[in-house]
């Protein structure tokens, strides 16, 4: 198989040879399956934009309510899980109001440029060492200029508005995106320095080898700082707090949407929370180690560290496991209030042709709805017992044919790396989303004073720092593993330090509380309300 | 302000130490217990039983203890409270025929629960009056139609005031005639339901003198007209504000009334004034006279027997007249 080529043409000649029993290479119907996969792709990332979006608004809300002893949204669906689809159906729902004074077409068209420059930057993120939409050679410079398609969305908006207020915030904002480039793209610069390289997955790939040692962040004291530089530079990039001086509610009403609503707000919204998703990211692909698996080494999904491939089966049984629970949960709930369905059924005024035959298909529907699942449950459950037994992938291939034991690893392993990512970057989320209940909004002239006087020189000195490490480094190679492990050891150090700070602001009112209420204050975010 | 490369260090320092304790501040809440109290449906006691003794809620009533002395009523300042209380005739005792609160005025100032002699008007805890129908936030506490007769301390009775405690301990009671007067189902027939009689309306009608140095302009109309064509015509009279003030809950209502000898007082209607009066006067008895009557203007005052005696012959109005009413209107 050609090594040239993207991780995921390879699964998808991978996915032919097994199914078909054909050379990819010469087989008429190849491209037909390759766009195939190429819509599921675009799909797929957009649908992840998309879901991310409204589950970060739920996430923040919560975790906001926390951080100010409230509990935020909990009644819509379960846990309040479905309150942004509540919200969004909402905004969908309002007239699409357009000013009279406004500048129609741009008015019109700001919230997609805003949407563009999002989905766009999804088409270069590395999920997995396979799951990337396009993994193309300028990656990074690709996903940091199109994120800055974003700012003029937003100067559109701000000045087809014709209100001060959003034009003051698209102003703002314009402002602070091309000032915050500058000290982005320098610190980007020390990891592009260390790998070499502007692709998403060489820069993530560099980062192999030696498990957590080898993330870009713990190479030396100068992409430690780089690290902060950019992630603050990128935080200013999203306009989030304390940047988001485009829509101060205190002074600008809501800043560059103030005159939106409906449909177009919501665009506004699942731009700005996608690209908290896309700074997250970026930040991990680049100094965090992006797909690779802490403590395993993987340098390219199709050839795993063996161990994972012994991992692939037990990894399916869980997988399948995990998949009969919900259906297990929906059997179990329709079956509890089975009875009161059926009533609900025998009441309900059903207009139509026949309303009989409606209410017995009603009821015929219910029940077999619950046999569908109790049973789908009880199936999984048994092939994932099956699957540890390890006849699974023989008798599947020889029912279908399919070639199962051939793409079961890469699968498995890109599944892991899929859930390595997105577990790394919702850990940043969290951060940002704390960040913006900690801090206050700074002013303009502290922002601008930040940007110029402090991360551009420092990032500036950072990536001359890495220059002469890497310096250093080729000539005693060793100095190299044992500066990475020594800032190992700091940052695990600074992170023990933030842990006995939590505990010790924690306990200042733990006793007070109690005394006053007589009950634990001992409440952690996982017991949830 | 020279920066100094000490000074651009601390600065650096300063940023770093105080975002990191800030977080760790921010990030202590996420382990501690949430004040919320998610009311109204998941908390383990009934809000009323959690609120501080002293809370001042819907105003209650001891009618057993209540001596009429009228001083809330005074003390209210938005006049939220209405007592009629008369003696008795033959028992020359003080009997109150009405005591009524409107919850919904009431700004639960408490001012009318000082000054009562016997503590009979009490604060509750009960807080939750949010109800489809504004009249049932008007609690009666002297049932319609019937009467209360005064408590009359007897010599000697010192009148302990009635404390706070005391009305909780016997809350059991007082909590759940609260809470029924709150939440009475609401009236099945939507049309409101009557206000409530305001003393003095009767009596103005009664007064009613209808002016003589005017000619009606709607007699014309009606002369030889239809019952129906009558109430429109009368209803065109009224002033329309569906006041409630003649005792039926619409102008529609009322001027159907009048039409089909429902009602038999057209001097009813008090937003219309002098106007509405004298014409719905003049209209009805031009209506059953079958013809026009000027005459109005000499006998306005004896206007109710002139009433009284017309529906018999006036039942079945004459239809030659109807030829000529275009040409005199």
């Amino acid at each position: 198989m050609n090594s040239e080529l993207p991780a995921l043409q390879k699964v998808a000649d991978a996915i032919i040879a097994a199914a078909f029993g054909v050379d990819p290479a010469t087989w008429p119907l190849t491209e037909l399956v390759y766009l195939a996969f190429m819509g599921a792709a675009a799909g797929a990332v957009f649908g992840f934009a998309l879901n991310f979006a409204g589950f970060f608004i739920f996430f923040e809300r919560r975790i906001a309510a926390r951080m100010q002893s409230r509990i935020g949204p909990n009644r819509v669906g379960p846990q309040g899980l479905l309150q942004f689809m509540v919200d969004g159906l909402k905004c969908l729902f309002k007239e699409d109001l357009v000013p009279t004074e406004a500048d129609q077409p741009l008015f019109r068209m700001a919230p997609y440029f805003v949407v563009l420059g999002m989905v766009l930057a999804f088409a270069a993120m590395p999920f997995s060492s396979a799951l990337i939409a396009t993994d193309i050679n300028i990656g990074i410079l690709f996903v940091l200029g199109v994120t800055s398609l974003v700012v003029i969305g937003v100067l559109m908006g701000g000045w087809g508005s014709n209100s001060k207020w959003a034009l003051l915030g698209g102003m703002r904002s314009a402002a602070q995106v091309i000032s915050y480039e500058i000290p982005a793209g320098l610190a980007a610069m020390t990891v592009i320095i260390i790998s070499g390289s502007l692709s998403m997955q060489d820069l993530i790939a560099a980062q192999g080898g030696d498990g957590i040692v080898s993330w870009g962040i713990f190479h030396s004291p100068f992409t430690v700082a780089a690290f902060f530089v950019f992630f603050v530079a990128q935080l200013a990039e999203g306009n989030r707090t304390p940047f988001d001086l485009p829509e101060a509610e205190s002074e600008l009403v809501s800043g560059y949407n103030t005159e939106y609503s409906g449909m177009r707000f919501l665009m506004f919204f699942l731009g700005e929370f996608a690209n908290v998703w896309i700074l997250c990211a970026v930040s991990v692909a680049l100094f965090l180690g992006g797909w690779q698996i802490p403590f395993g080494t993987l340098e390219d999904g199709m050839t795993p560290s063996p161990w994972l491939v012994g991992a692939t089966g037990p990894l399916f049984a869980v997988m399948l496991a995990g998949a009969s629970i919900p259906a297990a949960f929906i059997g179990v709930q329709i079956f509890r209030y089975r009875s009161r369905a059926h009533a609900a059924i025998d009441r309900a005024k059903i207009p139509g042709m026949a309303p009989g035959l409606t209410r017995m298909a009603l009821h015929g529907g219910l029940d077999g709805a619950m046999l569908v699942h109790l049973l789908a449950a009880v199936g999984l459950v048994g092939a994932a017992a099956f699957q540890l037994s390890g006849g699974f992938a023989e008798t599947f291939e020889g029912i279908t044919g399919f070639a199962w034991a051939a793409v079961r690893a890469p699968i498995a392993i890109n599944g892991l790396q899929f859930g390595v990512f997105v577990a790394k970057t919702l850990g940043l989320v969290f951060i940002v989303i704390q960040l913006r209940w900690t801090l206050p909004r700074i002013r303009v002239d502290q922002m601008m004073t930040l940007c110029w006087k402090y991360l551009v020189p420092i990032s500036f000195a950072c990536m001359l720092g890495v220059l002469v490490w890497e310096l250093v480094v080729y000539a005693v190679p060793i100095l190299g593993l044992i500066m990475r492990v020594a800032m190992f050891f700091v940052v695990v150090a600074v992170f023990a330090m933030y842990v006995k700070k939590i505990k010790a602001s924690y306990d200042v009112d733990k006793d007070n509380y109690e005394n006053f209420t007589g009950e634990s204050a001992w409440h952690p975010p996982w017991k949830l309300v | 302000m020279a920066v100094t490369i000490k000074s651009y260090i601390d600065n650096i320092k300063d940023a770093a130490s105080s975002v990191f304790e800030g977080m760790s501040v921010t990030m202590s809440y996420m382990f501690r217990r949430p004040s919320t109290i998610q009311y109204p449906d998941r908390i383990p006691k009934p809000v009323h039983e959690m609120l501080p003794a002293r809370y001042r809620g819907f105003l209650e009533v001891d009618m057993d203890i209540c001596t009429a002395c009228l001083a809330c009523e005074r003390a209210c300042p938005i006049e939220c409270i209405k007592i009629d209380a008369a003696k008795d005739k033959e028992t020359r005792r003080l009997v109150m025929s009405r005591f009524d609160i409107d919850i919904a005025k009431c700004m639960f100032c408490g001012l009318c629960s000082e000054p009562c002699p016997t503590g009979a008007i009490t604060h509750t805890p009960h807080f939750e009056a949010a109800n489809a129908f504004v009249e049932n936030l008007t609690f009666r506490f002297v049932p319609q139609d019937s009467s209360v007769e005064a408590f009359k301390p007897f010599k000697g009775y010192d009148a302990p005031r009635k404390r706070r405690g005391d009305v909780l301990e016997a809350m059991g009671l007082v909590h759940t005639a609260a809470r029924t007067r709150a939440f009475k189902p609401p009236p099945l027939d939507l049309p409101r339901l009557p206000p409530p009689k305001v003393a003095g309306v009767v009596d103005k009608a009664a007064k009613f003198e209808l002016p003589t140095d005017r000619v009606s302009s709607f007699a014309p109309k009606v002369i030889g007209a239809t019952k129906e064509k009558l109430a429109v015509v009368l209803e065109e009279v009224m002033a329309g504000t569906d006041c409630g003030t003649c005792d039926w809950p619409t102008c529609k209502e009322y001027a159907e009334a009048l039409a089909f000898g429902k009602d038999d007082n057209p001097h009813k209607c008090e937003p219309g004034g002098v106007d509405s009066k004298y014409e719905a006067d003049v209209v009805l008895r031009s209506w059953k006279a079958g013809a026009l009557v000027p005459e109005a203007k000499g006998e306005a005052p004896p206007a109710a027997p002139a009433e009284g005696a017309a529906p018999a012959e006036g039942a079945a109005p004459a239809e030659a007249p109807a030829a000529d009413t275009p040409a005199e209107s």
